[in-house]
């Protein structure tokens, strides 16, 4: 079973590849993401309780690459802060490449 | 009674760092065997179980050093027996028993603190498994030595025993596993996180900060993708990997024998000849440069001037060496190690006049975290995920 997560854990964020324009400009736009994403999950919760999200939504959303451009009310705001040094909670990734380099 | 412990085992030429289960230990990296124990009368155990470290007497029955009994550490240096110590340049630190002797003491020490605190009283046995990173100069470092190394202390169990006073603890370490990796490279992990795994902040990056304009929300996450060409001066040995990230690059790997070692025993006769002493031991002048109110102090500092200058120059072209083979594509030198408090004054300079030249970032690291860099490295390693990740590599079957 998954590991359970407990206050204080690490949750780890990445970005898909792919990711569409208008999620990394709004990721950009936010002076402090975690907490930005922290009021998303409790209007969530006030709206619908806690539930596995995953089993109410369709995997293919339909939000384009340019969803934002085409609703003419996008983002107003040139990202102006950097999330370089940001509090994300950001469990470090560790892949193959790193693991292979010290064996 | 049955301890688990995690163990970054930094096995210098002059110190012994150690983190065991969580905590740092610092000890001169010295032994002597011994026939019998020193104490002639009874002693409370709380007394010397809280100075344990101080008063450190093992008797080893290990298939990876020659059984007996040890004085190990401070209590060996004071003992005014004939001392064992990593001959630089000359030993091998795979092949001789000091490290093995050493680090099977401390950690055996530690369980018998534990074991102690938990019942009010010694422990007639303990069984200790440990997870343990550990390292190896550039210059010795190889996938053959690693491996031989990594053997000797897997090859168990060890049969410590640890006198506390005349009682006697039997304490039992079997290493589940060991990895060793080139000293240095593990720092790139200490720069990232703290102890709690956490960015890493403090005010050991408030020069490089001020110096750098960087924001004062600076963070280990910094450093997560950096190429840093690590200079870690220690006192028989000056070591140079590049990391990248989590990476260590082997391309690049490179070790030289420099350090502060040698410009001190080069100083060490002019300096007699200063002070009227036919002669005095390299631990006498050590304590000398350490301690500025001391009467000889402004003395023994200048006979060591140009030796260090002369150490200095090899260690700015042995960095200049690796840049050129890395075409100057490093984001930031780094640099630390026991040699690099005491060349910081002569150092420093050159290497920011080179690195404005590179359009490279320096970080030196402050006198009171230089020494245990590694030793912090080896401890945030054997916590991480790559050392989870080899190890359950390594339990699977070929």
């Amino acid at each position: 079973m998954k590991k359970q997560k407990k206050p204080g854990d690490n949750i780890s964020l990445k970005t898909k590849k792919n990711e569409a324009p208008a999620i990394i400009d709004w990721i950009n736009s936010q002076t402090n993401l975690m907490d930005s994403i922290r009021y998303l999950v409790e209007n969530e919760i006030k709206a619908n309780g806690v539930r596995n999200l995953q089993q109410h939504v369709p995997a293919d959303r339909g939000f384009s690459f340019d969803a934002a451009g085409a609703h003419g009310h996008g983002y107003q705001e040139d990202p102006k802060h950097s999330p370089e040094y940001e509090d994300i909670i950001d469990e470090e990734e560790i892949d193959e490449d790193d693991i292979e380099s010290w064996t | 009674m049955q301890y688990q412990f995690l163990v970054g085992n930094d096995n210098g030429n002059s110190e012994h760092d150690i983190f065991i289960d969580g905590r740092l230990f610092q000890q001169p990296n010295v032994n002597c065997a011994v026939d019998q124990l020193p104490w002639s009368e009874e002693q409370a155990p709380e007394t010397i179980v809280r100075n344990l470290q101080e008063n450190l007497i093992v008797t080893i029955d290990s298939p990876a050093a020659r059984a007996g009994m040890y004085y190990v550490g401070k209590f060996a240096l004071e003992s005014g027996e004939l001392i064992e110590n990593i001959q630089v340049g000359v030993d091998y630190k795979y092949e001789i028993d000091l490290p093995i002797v050493n680090t099977l003491a401390q950690i055996a020490a530690v369980a018998v603190q534990k074991g102690f605190a938990e019942e009010k009283k010694l422990p007639a046995s303990i069984d200790v498994t440990v997870d343990m990173a550990t390292a190896l100069p550039i210059t010795q470092h190889s996938d053959e030595s690693a491996a031989k190394f990594e053997k000797r202390f897997m090859n168990g169990p060890h049969h410590v025993t640890v006198h506390v006073g005349k009682q006697r603890v039997s304490v039992k370490v079997e290493f589940e596993f060991v990895k060793v990796i080139p000293e240095a490279t593990p720092v790139t992990f200490s720069l990232q996180k703290d102890q709690d795994g956490n960015w890493r902040k403090g005010d050991i990056f408030d020069q490089f900060i001020e110096a750098n304009n960087l924001p004062n929300n600076f963070n280990g996450s910094f450093f997560k993708n950096k190429r840093i060409l690590h200079t870690d001066i220690g006192d028989g040995s000056t070591e140079y990997p590049i990391t990248e990230g989590n990476k260590f690059l082997r391309q690049f790997v490179h070790g030289t024998n420099h350090g502060a070692g040698y410009a001190i025993e080069e100083a060490l006769s002019e300096f007699n000849r200063l002070i009227h002493l036919p002669d005095s031991p390299r631990q006498f002048f050590s304590d000398v440069i350490k301690n500025p109110n001391h009467k000889y102090h402004a003395r023994a500092m200048s006979t060591l001037k140009r030796p260090l200058e002369g150490q200095a120059r090899q260690i700015i072209n042995n960095i200049r060496k690796q840049l050129t083979k890395a075409r100057n594509e490093i984001d930031l030198i780094c640099v630390y190690g026991g040699g690099s408090i005491l060349m910081q004054p002569i150092l420093a300079p050159m290497l920011k006049e080179l690195c404005n030249e590179r359009e490279i970032q320096l970080l030196y690291i402050p006198a009171k975290y230089a020494v245990t860099m590694n030793a912090n490295g080896l401890d945030a390693f054997v916590r991480g995920k790559i050392y989870g990740a080899i190890k359950d590599r390594a339990k699977q079957p070929v």
